[in-house]
């Protein structure tokens, strides 16, 4: 069984071999999850396993049996509103044409779960293995140091 | 004034919600397109068999040279291109045959199941040989002003050199992507991650031998292009029209990463040989010459891109004697393209190099020569542009300022002389970029508004998002013009249907074209609503005669306190009164010229300026470097929204840093590209970005600017990373004063130039 976003599955055999990155994407209809070069190097397809940033496309779903799957889609509020995280990823200016936007915030979540003030190096540290074309990152490590202020205040 | 808001798409990036091409649900019936494509760079076709192929279980159709109905040409400018080749391969990786499967695995056994017999012809893959060979797609090129040979007589200093700048792979996150859906009998929709709307739709119509209005092509938005969806976008926007005209079925086509970066071009790498003279001081008193690009096994965009390096030739350098000549070479590489810049990085290059190399010669300090060359108002550039507004010494003060430079210079010396092995170095580099199409009738665009009843607002240019926020910024006109929040306006995809005939969203020009179309359509529908709220207004009592405002979705008189109409109720009411509510503005940028016999002309509206200084530490031993610092100036005009373009500066700085620092593309000696993945293509991570950015935008009130005094952003900062690249080249020479640094300075690269 996989649990995503909440939702229990039960996998049938001939899925077993499936990549997680097309299964989310193909049955689940879960599309955030962006595949940029499906070989495991560019981050884009980062999801949330058991709160640790995997990468989707290096993983058979045989791999994540009984995870907790969490894809971008499954951080907004049931009403849709945004994490504080999102939210400062737009605050901050850290997204232009948002293709790598949703593996690089759960890379981000990732981070913050276990380290609620880290440095900017540290920041680098927890993205180096997201790629981003678009906006030298700058906004993107600032997006995170504002997230993290929001999401933990009394640090 | 309130924030503006960022993206306007931002919430639905920011949630996975975005959908790009491909993201949407799979259409019954949809077919699933592989290539076959050729295994050498140059040769003979003698058979290409895919009977095999056609019979596989699963497979639809299997599409080559003899199935296209109409014209076989996809070349746009020169026809040089084929879709599929009918005799003749000119590049490894070039698409010879397309399957269509009912699903990507079926296609790819089936592509399995082709065979080819060919003749292998020697490739030609070097500039030189290319051009030593006579192998250009047109005569040499030239710009010439003054009298060069005589002045070179006068100079006190005659330097020669030749510099080489290397290819980029775009490496947009989003690789190449269309969908085709064929709609009633007689219509083609084509989703297609392009640039171009209209170059794809023109080109699929001759294909096809239908005419335009029977295809349509959509652009919802693109993860990321850099130039590298305007022209090569077009040709799988074309096999999939093809194959959905032919077998009546949806088909998509979404590259691998990996077909995506052996089979498109890259940035052209650019060969120059030159030859500068100055006076005693370091004024620069000649400038000749010669610029020769890898252009690769088709014109494509080549000859524009080589003239734009031309036109950079002299950067923000006034050179009173010049003679600019080029030669774009054909080569069996895949067509070289379209990236950010355009030429202009790849000509600043060689001047800038000539700079450097004048600097160390008379022992002056770098920015000092530039500064006494820098253009002044009224100066004349090589093919005859008068300087207006020139930019060029101020933003080089205001960085050498910012970057504390005669402090720096002292505290790298005395680091230099302490230290063995890490060696510090300092690099500066000025920019003037020409902002418009070098083509001049490309410089038109328009957009369509409608209001709808309720007042909110949809909006339709022919540009196209790709993560440049072309999007946010053209809400941003229309909120202006119309006194509406920007929430209630939508901007569309990218439609012929709604805008046709689209130049492409390139050379920087998005915001100016699509922004100042879609401001004359707003103005229109303002003018529309004006004598409504008039008289709206004149019912409650106000003056008929005072002058409405519109602001913030509200309607009043100037002068009186409360607003007293909301836009709505305007807007309800010019329904009911039966006046438009949908307009269309269309925006050509006035006066632009250039005659390219004479190679004289007023090619740019105007120019943006700036500045970068970079520091960086090497480590002598590894060849590994760190940049400290970079400190970049740039002059935007009146800046639509001053966050946006400190993204595009940002983002543009990272991506040439990438291009003259790390990013290597390799192919082997029979034209194949070896770097293939982001694991073997090295572009910039975020551990790469230097410690401390610091950028400055500077408001400029240039009277040639564009949409509200704004000026484009995408391209120009793309130079600053060459201020890395010069750095690197000033630490290697506090070790080796004459060293010479290759392009791109890698470590290989870095420890090479120390040996
Ligand atoms: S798509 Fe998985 S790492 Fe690139
Ligand atoms: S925003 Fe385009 S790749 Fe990151």
């Amino acid at each position: 069984m996989i649990t995503v976003n909440g939702i229990h599955y039960e996998i049938p055999e001939e899925l077993h071999a499936k990549k997680l990155s097309d299964w989310l994407r193909e049955d689940l209809m879960l599309t955030g999850t962006k595949v940029g070069c499906d070989i495991g190097v560019c981050g884009s397809c980062t999801v949330l396993i058991n709160d640790e940033a995997k990468r989707s496309c290096k993983l058979k779903l045989n791999d994540v049996d009984n995870s907790n799957i969490t894809t971008i889609e499954g951080i907004c509020a049931p009403d849709g509103g945004l994490h504080p995280l999102q939210q400062a990823f737009m605050d901050a200016g850290a997204i232009q044409c948002g293709f790598c936007t949703p593996g690089m915030v759960l890379s981000a979540l990732a981070l913050l779960l276990k380290n609620h003030r880290p440095t900017r190096g540290e920041i680098r540290l927890a993205l180096k293995g997201n790629l981003c074309r678009c906006t030298g990152y700058q906004q993107i490590i600032d997006a995170v140091e504002l997230a993290a202020g929001i999401m933990y205040p009394n640090k | 004034m309130a924030k503006l808001p960022y993206h306007i798409n931002g919430k639905l990036h920011v949630s996975g919600s975005s959908r790009f091409i491909g993201d949407e649900a799979p259409l019954s019936g949809m077919l699933y397109a592989k290539f076959f494509f050729s295994p050498v760079a140059h040769a003979r076709i003698l058979s290409l068999n895919h009977s095999r192929a056609k019979i596989f279980p699963g497979v639809h159709a299997v599409l080559c040279a003899q199935d296209v109905p109409g014209e076989n040409m996809i070349g746009h400018v020169i026809k040089d291109e084929p879709l599929f080749p009918e005799s003749k391969i000119m590049y490894q990786h070039q698409p010879l045959a397309m399957v269509l499967a009912e699903d990507e695995s079926i296609a790819e056994a089936a592509v399995g199941l082709i065979g080819l017999e060919y003749e292998e012809l020697p490739p030609i893959l070097e500039i030189t040989e290319a051009d030593e060979r006579g192998e250009w797609y047109i005569p040499e090129r030239k710009i010439e002003r003054g009298d060069v040979k005589g002045a070179f007589k006068d100079c006190a200093h005659i330097l020669e050199g030749s510099s080489f700048s290397g290819g980029q792979e775009h490496f947009y996150m989003e690789s190449q992507r269309v969908r085709a859906i064929p709609v009633d009998h007689d219509l083609i929709h084509l989703l297609c991650a392009t640039q171009s709307t209209m170059e794809v739709q023109e080109v699929a119509s001759h294909v096809l031998g239908i005419p335009a209005h029977r295809i349509a092509v959509e652009v919802p938005r693109l993860g990321g292009a850099f130039g590298g969806k305007e022209r090569a976008a077009t040709i799988w926007g074309v096999m999939a029209a093809l194959g959905a005209y032919l077998t009546r079925r949806p088909v998509q086509i979404i590259l691998s990463r990996d077909e995506d970066m052996r089979a498109t071009g890259k940035r052209h790498p650019f060969l120059s040989n030159w030859k500068i003279g100055c006076d005693a001081q370091g004024k620069i008193r000649a400038w000749d010459i010669e610029l020769m690009c890898n252009g690769g096994a088709y014109a494509d965009l080549s000859v524009a891109i080589l003239e734009r390096a031309m036109f950079h030739a002299d950067n923000i350098y006034h050179i009173p004697n010049a003679r600019i000549r080029g030669r774009a070479c054909r080569t069996n590489l895949p067509p070289n393209t379209a990236f950010r810049g355009f030429g202009g990085p790849q000509g600043i290059f060689v001047i800038e190099s000539a700079i450097e190399k004048i600097a160390r010669i008379l022992g002056k300090d770098p920015l000092e020569i530039r500064k006494i060359n820098a253009y002044q108002n009224g100066d004349i550039a090589p093919y005859g542009q008068i300087i207006k507004d020139s930019g060029a010494t101020k933003t080089l003060d205001l960085v050498a300022k910012n970057a504390d430079y005669q402090n720096s210079l002292s505290e790298i010396r005395k680091f230099n002389k302490e230290n063995r092995i890490l060696k510090q170095g300092m690099g500066i580099m000025p920019v003037k970029f020409g902002i418009s199409f070098t083509t001049a009738f490309l410089n038109q665009g328009s957009a369509l508004i409608w209001i709808y009843i309720d007042g909110s607002v949809s909006v339709s240019t022919g540009g196209v998002e790709m993560g440049q926020e072309l999007n946010s910024k053209v809400a941003i006109v229309v909120a202006k013009v119309l006194g509406i929040p920007f929430e209630r306006i939508r901007v569309e995809s990218s439609h012929t249907q709604r805008t046709g005939n689209a130049s492409p969203t390139a050379a920087s020009t998005g915001s100016d074209i699509n922004g100042n179309a879609a401001r004359i359509a707003a103005e229109k529908l303002r003018a529309n609503l004006e004598p409504i709220a008039a008289k709206m207004l004149a019912e409650q009592g106000n003056s008929p005669d005072a002058r409405v405002i519109f602001e913030n979705g509200m309607v009043y008189c100037a002068g009186t306190e409360q607003p007293k109409l909301s836009f709505t109720q305007v807007v309800v009411r010019a329904h009911q009164e039966r006046v438009a509510l949908g307009a269309y503005g269309y925006y050509a940028t006035p006066d632009l010229w250039f005659d390219r016999e004479l190679g004289e002309g007023r090619p740019f509206y105007y120019y943006v300026y700036g500045a970068a200084i970079a520091r960086v530490e090497l480590n002598t031993l590894s060849g590994e470097h760190r940049i400290i610092s970079t400190h970049i100036v740039h002059e935007n005009g009146k800046s639509l929204h001053q966050e946006i373009d400190m993204g595009q500066v940002t983002g543009a700085f990272v991506q040439g840093m990438g291009w003259c620092t790390m990013e290597e593309v390799v192919a082997d000696n029979k034209g194949r590209y070896l770097s293939a993945n982001p694991s073997t293509y090295k572009i910039p991570g975020i551990r790469d970005i230097p410690e401390k950015l610091d950028i400055q935008l500077v408001e400029s009130d240039s009277s040639e600017a564009s949409v509200f005094g704004s000026k484009a952003t995408g391209e120009p900062p793309l130079i600053y990373g060459m201020a890395v690249f010069f750095a690197l080249q000033d630490a290697i020479r506090s070790v080796k004063p004459e060293a010479e640094l290759r392009f791109p300075a890698t470590p290989e690269a870095l420890i090479s130039a120390l040996q």
